[in-house]
């Protein structure tokens, strides 16, 4: 008497797990295949399409009892062979090395539920709108367990790379066994950076006027200081079109009628602009890559029309893209640069110091932010 | 079993995250003070070392001029630190390469004619009311300085010098109200050999002192 009640807790587990069984699992050894960030400095050549690389994993489906173990992929089309991976690229799904029941079988593609395949093979691209089918000896055939080796081969088109922002590419598709009532997702990422620019300045980007002696500013006018310079350089992992702005910091403090080139230098204790400077750009002072001469070229909205190309200098300003063609006259706008070297002059005018606060030190304490842009 | 299959549109994204355009940052700094220091030199700032026969010159070397001295003088509205540059006017024409070289400009030919420095030495030097001062110099631009001693120093075009009334000390210039120092200026002709003196040759050595203040 005393052994039944373990014996029966022993059946009931075995009658669980029998129970379990009666249904049938799909599984993909990944349900995620990340094809990597891709980067414009990796591009080559000039093709229309850029293969983002090939992706391998696994799927089996198992049940307890002989199925159709007919499967569909459904995904949007984007061609007779392929599938869309957003609107600027596709990708490829190939099945190959099938087993059913631990014997190598042939697949069969089904044009759709119930019908004969149109084509059979050890290796199948599955195409759109199609299934896949184990066959043997040209017939398709039941069984207990599936195992298939998948491909995902992705490619995206030469201008979806030129991007201004990093993007992230996420699509997804569905495996359904049809007549084992399960599915499971398949999703596809891939991520795309700009080409990446760093720009930076001399003397980390600060320029330092020092102490001003009021005995050598004027009192009842502006006094202009001696230009300072300032290099600007921008290094990129690729030739990229970029264009450069310049943002005040200290918005609203620029003495002078208002202009977009001009920048503050700050306010004084009793809230009186102390000053503004500019940041002149000469093309005859700029080089980049191994263009014998520069121009440069603007346009208020960053892109096309853009002015004619210059080699005269030009203030930066915080609302017209400022960029760098090699043609003198072109109008098509800025050049790929891989490497930019910009000798600025910064000039900077003081404020009447009868206007100034000076009863004590007045800072002159100017910020601004480079901003480059890719096109 | 069948089922009814239902088209399944896969879905596809495409997100642009708020990825900003690349930026470094400029910073313009600088201070306005009341401070204000007038440097004077005595005669004008002018040395005049008269007519020279070229067969004074030596043909191969170098020939020294005698030493010639100035009193220069600055006087601040208040006490105040600063530090003393100068700059060459004829940049580029002295025939030896240093910031304490100054050119004597060129003669007909584009020949370098001379050069010359200017020293302070602060036993020379009267500041304010104190009994000794110390000769200061950074060549950092006022970030670091040497020790402040007894030896002259010849002034720079990109070197600051100072003087403190502690000596030893590494702290830079002190604040000071008036200074007072005798400079000499000691000037070198070229060789003559390296010159062309058919014709009159003016020597035109121009600088300009400067008060930098910290």
């Amino acid at each position: 008497m005393g052994l039944k009640p373990a014996l029966m807790s022993a059946s009931l587990l075995l009658g669980a797990n029998a129970w379990g069984m009666d249904e049938c699992q799909l599984n993909l050894s990944e349900t995620r295949v990340d094809f990597g960030l891709m980067n414009r400095a990796v591009a080559q050549g000039a093709a229309a399409e850029r293969p983002l690389g090939e992706r391998r994993l696994s799927l089996s489906l198992n049940c307890p009892n002989p199925t159709d173990l007919s499967l569909f992929y459904r995904g949007l089309a984007s061609s007779g062979e392929r599938f869309q991976f957003t609107q600027h690229g596709s990708y490829s799904l190939r099945a190959s090395d099938a087993l059913l029941d631990g014997q190598a079988v042939e697949l069969g593609l089904l044009p759709g539920s119930g019908q004969p395949a149109a084509s059979m093979g050890s290796t199948l691209r599955w195409r759109p709108e199609h299934g896949i089918v184990p066959m043997r000896a040209g017939v398709p055939v039941n069984g207990r367990s599936l195992s298939l080796q998948l491909e995902v081969d992705a490619w995206a088109r030469e201008d979806a790379l030129r991007v201004n922002d990093a993007v992230t590419w996420d699509t997804s598709g569905l495996f359904d066994a049809t007549h084992t009532g399960r599915s499971r997702e398949l999703r596809l990422q891939a991520r795309f950076a700009p080409a990446a620019c760093t720009p930076s300045l001399s003397n980390g980007g600060t320029v330092a006027f020092g102490k001003l002696s009021v005995m050598d500013l004027n009192l009842d006018k502006e006094t202009t200081l001696p230009a300072r310079p300032l290099v600007v350089s921008v290094a990129c992992d690729a030739p990229s079109a970029f264009t450069l702005r310049l943002q005040d910091n200290r918005q609203g403090s620029a003495t002078g009628p208002g202009d977009d080139t001009t920048y503050g230098l700050g306010l004084d204790a009793q809230q009186q602009k102390v000053g503004r400077y500019r940041l002149i750009f000469d093309p005859t002072r700029t080089t980049a890559d191994s263009f014998p001469q520069l121009f440069r070229t603007d346009s208020p909205t960053g892109a096309a029309p853009w002015s004619s190309a210059s080699a005269s200098p030009m203030a930066i300003g915080a609302s017209r893209f400022l960029g760098f063609s090699a043609s003198a006259g072109s109008t098509s706008g800025p050049e790929p640069i891989q490497q930019l070297s910009a000798t600025t002059s910064l000039e900077a005018v003081i404020a009447p110091l009868g206007t100034l606060d000076l009863g004590s030190e007045v800072r002159l304490d100017g910020a601004a932010t480079l901003e480059l842009n890719y096109l | 079993m069948k089922r009814i299959l239902i088209p399944l549109a896969a879905s596809a994204l495409l997100s642009g995250t708020a990825h900003a355009a690349s930026t470094v940052d400029l910073a313009v700094t600088g201070l306005i003070t009341p401070m204000a220091c007038t440097p004077a030199l005595s005669s004008g700032g002018l040395v005049d070392f008269g007519k020279i026969s070229r067969n004074d010159l030596n043909l191969t070397n170098g020939t020294r001029l005698p030493h010639k001295y100035l009193t220069l003088t600055v006087s601040c509205n208040a006490p105040g630190r600063f530090a003393l540059r100068m700059r060459d006017n004829r940049d580029g024409t002295a025939h030896v390469n240093s910031e304490i070289f100054y050119g004597l400009g060129l003669d007909t030919s584009g020949n370098k004619i001379g050069v010359y420095s200017v020293s302070f030495d602060p036993r020379q030097t009267v500041v304010d009311d104190l009994a000794v001062v110390y000769g200061t110099e950074s060549t950092t631009g006022g970030l670091a300085w040497r020790t402040a001693n007894l030896n002259p120093i010849d002034v720079g075009s990109r070197s600051l010098l100072g003087f403190t009334d502690v000596v030893g000390s590494t702290a830079g210039p002190s604040a000071i109200q008036t200074l007072t120092s005798t400079l000499k200026l000691e000037a070198t002709i070229n060789a003559r050999q390296n010159l062309d003196l058919s014709v009159e040759t003016p020597m035109d050595g121009s600088a300009t002192l400067e008060v930098v203040y910290l």
